[in-house]
């Protein structure tokens, strides 16, 4: 929906994509750039964690890889869900990463657990909602 | 914002759909039962059931009442916007210093 919340973001680095997709795709080097501890399985359906050692646990789901171009996952914490997307594109000088992270509509999440009693949810594998 | 009534205004897929459409501006009930396939009285009672339930909010003008999504929402909204902003700017300055 147009009207959903989005932030972005964009970086220029001076090293190529396939160089930036290792710090998308690797779990350790995640960890370096996210704070904390990170676990990832760079696939397509592959789950998400993160703990920022301060309390706040992130966990998800991979929705698309595409090798050094594209990378997609949905997060949750307990109370909000989220689409971010990694695009990164070769530069003169490197390449450039984009992110951009969507909230999933408000209506339907902000009380989503609440609807995860009653009925199935999102229906996307390792999700749950602490 | 009490609990109970919200999840129940919110189980209803119709109810869902008008908070939808009222997110997107103002409206009345005759306008969004043109635009639903339901009875104005049945898009009256929906609004009454989302005023009660706090979700939205009425705004009689002259002989007519329009509704818009209470405000906090949208207060949430711009919150989030900031707090996403602010970590994605954070992460990418310390990727930027490793990366270099």
């Amino acid at each position: 929906m147009d009207t959903d919340p989005q932030v972005e973001r964009s970086l220029e680095l001076p090293v190529s994509p396939r160089k930036v997709w290792e710090y998308l795709t690797d779990g350790a080097l995640l960890g370096e750039w996210f704070g904390g501890e990170v676990t990832i399985e760079p696939v397509e359906g592959g789950a998400v964690s993160f703990d920022d050692h301060r309390g706040g646990l992130r966990r998800g789901e991979v929705e698309q890889v595409e090798e050094a171009r594209l990378l997609v996952w949905t997060w949750s914490d307990d109370q909000r869900l989220s689409r971010v997307e990694f695009r990164l594109t070769p530069t003169v000088a490197g390449s450039r990463l984009t992110v951009l992270e969507t909230l999933i509509p408000w209506e339907f999440h902000h009380f989503e657990p609440l609807l995860l009693h009653q009925q199935q949810p999102f229906n996307r594998g390792p999700m749950a909602l602490v | 914002m009490d609990v109970q009534p919200v999840f129940a205004a919110l189980a209803d897929p119709t109810r869902r759909e008008v908070l939808r459409r009222l997110s997107a501006g103002s409206a009345s009930a005759t306008e969004l039962a043109a635009q639903l396939p339901i009875s104005r009285q049945a898009v009256a009672k929906h609004l009454s059931a989302l005023s009660a339930a706090g979700l939205v909010e009425r705004h009689p003008a002259g002989r007519d009442v329009r509704y818009t999504v209470t405000p906090a929402p949208l207060a949430e909204a711009v919150r989030w916007m900031g707090e996403v902003g602010g970590a994605w700017d954070s992460r990418l300055q310390r990727l930027r210093s490793l990366v270099e």
